[in-house]
């Protein structure tokens, strides 16, 4: 296990995050790209992943729900968030790019929020694999708006740690 | 020094009302206009006004007219600096890849 690195070009407008899986690059595909195995991982931590829709191929789509099963983090146990990928490009082994959405149950997706392109790239680093995956927004406040919506977790336990303090 | 701490007085007070929690979580995911927020809670619409102002004053949330509706979202820097929300969103995909990395070995 490595640390993931994210670094914010708010100049060109890229978010990047990167992150050295202790596997084969073949097997790090297999966990973007086959179902069974992306609902295993794709939620954060206390998160649940079910696809409901998923078809890697380009032009196809992933549909997915992720339920936050954990009591501890407050108000979001329970709740289910929904999003959508809408696969553009595939390059076998290498790379892929899609289009991330927040949806709905149904699949319809949420216009009022920012839709990034992402691109996810696969290096072999000698039987590890380097994945870096760059976000592309439009405005750099895209890109703050990206990452306050990544404080899933973290958001209710600051909550807590006030409601302590407010007694 | 005091107005930091005055600040801080503002922003405790905001959060022990589990209506402004409600509020604030809500407004934390996505923008809401105010009607829209009326509409979630058993109040009148002068009670969820407010409510806002409230957590406007303890710069929790911030207001901004979009035609005739007023719409509201969490203040950039309500209770993390940027630098913080940067670390929870690196926190996150450490805890997802951490995940995948067990499943590929």
């Amino acid at each position: 296990m490595t640390d993931v690195k994210v670094t914010k070009d708010l100049e060109n407008k890229k978010l990047i995050i990167e992150y050295t899986a202790g596997g084969p690059v073949e097997k790090v595909w297999r966990a973007f790209s086959e179902k069974d195995m992306f609902e295993k991982w794709w939620g954060p931590e206390g998160w649940e992943t079910e696809a409901k829709e998923f078809d890697f191929a380009p032009g196809g789509r992933v549909h997915y729900g992720m339920k936050c099963v954990d009591e501890n983090q407050g108000e979001w146990f329970g709740q289910v968030s929904w999003g959508v990928m809408d696969l553009q490009a595939i390059d076998e082994g290498k790379s892929f790019t899609y289009k991330d959405y927040f949806s709905d149950e149904a699949g319809a997706l949420k216009t009022d929020m920012p839709a990034l392109t992402v691109k996810n790239e696969f290096f072999d680093e000698g039987g590890k694999t380097k994945i870096v995956s760059t976000s592309f927004a439009d405005t750099p406040e895209q890109i703050e708006e990206l990452i306050k919506m990544g404080m899933i977790e973290g958001f209710s336990s600051q909550l807590r740690k006030l409601d302590e303090l407010v007694g | 020094m005091v107005e930091y701490t005055q600040q801080l007085d503002f922003i405790f007070a905001s959060l022990s009302d589990p209506t402004r929690r409600d509020i604030l979580a809500r407004v934390a995911r996505a923008e809401f206009s105010i009607s829209e927020l009326v509409a979630e809670y058993d109040m009148s619409f002068a009670a969820v006004a407010k409510h806002l102002k409230i957590m406007e004053q303890a710069r929790l949330i911030v207001k901004r007219k979009e035609g005739k509706k007023q719409m509201v979202s969490l203040a950039p820097d309500a209770l993390m600096s940027a630098d913080e929300y940067l670390e929870q969103y690196r926190r996150m995909w450490q805890g997802r890849y951490d995940k995948l990395d067990k499943l590929i070995r």
